[in-house]
């Protein structure tokens, strides 16, 4: 009686736990599985202290990319409050950057994106807004990011993270809590393989 | 009856088994697999590639093994309800004589179908912490009132007795402290994923500095446990010497997962909390509610 109680038992427990073990570890590394999307283009565009930003300001780095302008009414305020808090939760990471891109440049110039910088409490050089003529804007929003809609005012609301070759490796819905778990976990991975 | 017995046993069981999977969707981080509920993705069998991904749905989100082994819980669920369900009817069929069988029985249905509710909230609020937890705690209260039934239904002609003694309070104690102490853990792991989030660059070991005086309570009630449990297995064991009878067996069982859960804790703290030692802290946490609740209904026929 009991060994026929024990052993289905034993059995069960030893199954139910080897499983286990396969399911975390798969999970584990589909978790931090990120796909080679597209290649950047070079571009040339201007920060707001001036200075020139490019490929090369990307290379060894880990970079977000978004599309806002702002004098933007909803959703860019709201997209860069968002970025603010992961600036704030990366600050420890100086491998990882920060980027928005204007797409309204003809009323953004450097002085209004520098007072746009000051409004999240950017201290420093990880958050970098950039500035060039809209027909550059359309064609890096375009081409090089693969993203729709008539700009500035269908902008994209997504994320877009970029690695340290200017690669896209993904994008992510900036108004969407678990999109933005999701984007936090690929930037740890990103960091880990850099490495 | 003898169906019942059936019935009412293997969802006991398939319970049990629910809760370690429902740990391992936790640990595995799989929770979102499916961003919505009941339905994965917009289809009932989860989507295999992006291309079967509804328009409008961010495919950022799509993963396909986290997607599997958050809806293989959903149909782990689903499976469970009917079994409950199964059992539920036998009770209004044939068991109507035994108030605490029928009530039992219709409760325990009532419970899992809010409970699969309930875990639909888990998904929509984005695994907030206080809901997680709440969906764990059902469970046990589940999986103790199908203990419950288990139990009644083999000591269906047996008088009860009323007297209240020492053991039995102490074992009632046990059984309260233990669903105290594991809501306790679930605490300590929401605190882990809070600062998971906050503070992504933190490794295992920083976050576990960081854990606030939650962990210190856990580790005191702990203690508290353990004492209790040799008081307990003093007391059982003057009475009914031996692993020979049911009490005997799950004082020894207590005795054994009160050990390996203190080896486990202290695992958990030195390794960096590895998810599988995680799931199995939960697991046997569960499994040490159901042997205090047993042996508090075995004395209780004494």
């Amino acid at each position: 009686m009991k060994m026929k109680i024990i052993i289905p038992a034993a059995l069960g427990l030893l199954i139910l736990f080897s499983t286990a073990l396969w399911v975390i570890q798969k999970a584990g590394q589909e978790r931090g599985r990120l796909p080679l999307l597209y290649e950047l283009p070079s571009f040339e565009f201007t920060t707001a202290d001036s200075q020139k930003f490019g490929l090369n300001q990307l290379s060894g780095k880990i970079s977000l990319f978004d599309f806002i302008y702002t004098s933007c009414p909803g959703p860019c305020p709201r997209m860069s409050a968002t970025m603010a808090v992961l600036y704030e939760q990366f600050s420890d990471a100086a491998q990882v950057q920060f980027v928005s891109v204007s797409v309204d440049p003809g009323r953004d110039s450097l002085s209004v994106l520098r007072r746009y910088r000051r409004q999240y409490g950017v201290i420093d050089q990880r958050w970098f807004f950039l500035q060039a003529p809209i027909e550059a804007v359309i064609r890096l929003y375009e081409e090089g990011f693969h993203l729709g809609g008539f700009l500035p005012v269908e902008h994209s609301t997504k994320f877009i993270l970029v690695d340290d070759r200017g690669r896209i490796r993904g994008y992510y819905d900036s108004t969407d809590a678990m999109s933005m778990n999701i984007l936090r976990t690929h930037i740890v991975e990103l960091i880990r393989m850099m490495k | 009856m003898q169906a019942y017995r059936r019935s009412v046993l293997i969802s006991t069981i398939l319970t049990y088994v629910l809760i370690f999977i429902g740990g391992l969707v936790r640990v595995s981080g799989a929770g979102l697999g499916c961003p919505d509920w009941p339905k994965c993705f917009g289809r009932w069998i989860p989507p295999t590639s992006l291309d079967q991904l509804p328009v409008g749905m961010d495919p950022a989100l799509f993963n396909i093994t986290l997607a599997w082994i958050e809806y293989f819980n959903r149909l782990a669920g689903v499976l469970i309800g009917l079994s409950i369900l199964i059992t539920a009817i036998l009770a209004v069929r044939f068991l109507r004589h035994d108030r605490s069988l029928l009530r039992g029985s219709i409760a325990a249905l009532l419970l899992v179908v809010f409970q699969g509710w309930q875990g639909s909230r888990v998904v929509s609020s984005v695994l907030e912490p206080v809901v997680v937890t709440l969906h764990l705690f059902l469970a046990l209260i589940l999986v103790s009132i199908l203990l419950f039934l288990t139990h009644r239904v083999y000591h269906l002609n047996k008088p009860r007795s009323a007297r209240e003694d020492l053991p039995r309070r102490l074992t009632r104690i046990l059984f309260a402290v233990t669903l105290v102490q594991t809501v306790f853990g679930t605490q300590i792991r929401s605190e882990l994923e809070m600062l998971a989030r906050n503070f992504p660059l933190l490794n295992d070991f920083e976050r576990l500095a960081r854990l606030g005086p939650a962990n210190n309570w856990h580790i005191i009630i702990g203690l508290g446990i353990t004492l209790l449990v040799i008081w307990i297995a003093i007391q059982i064991w003057l009475k009914l010497p031996g692993f020979r009878s049911l009490a005997g067996m799950m004082t020894g069982l207590i005795i054994l997962l009160t050990l390996s859960q203190i080896l486990i804790g202290i695992l958990l703290l030195q390794n960096g909390l590895p998810a599988m030692l995680q799931v199995s802290h939960t697991w046997l946490a569960s499994l040490m509610l159901g042997a205090a609740l047993l042996l508090n209904l075995e004395y209780s026929y004494l």
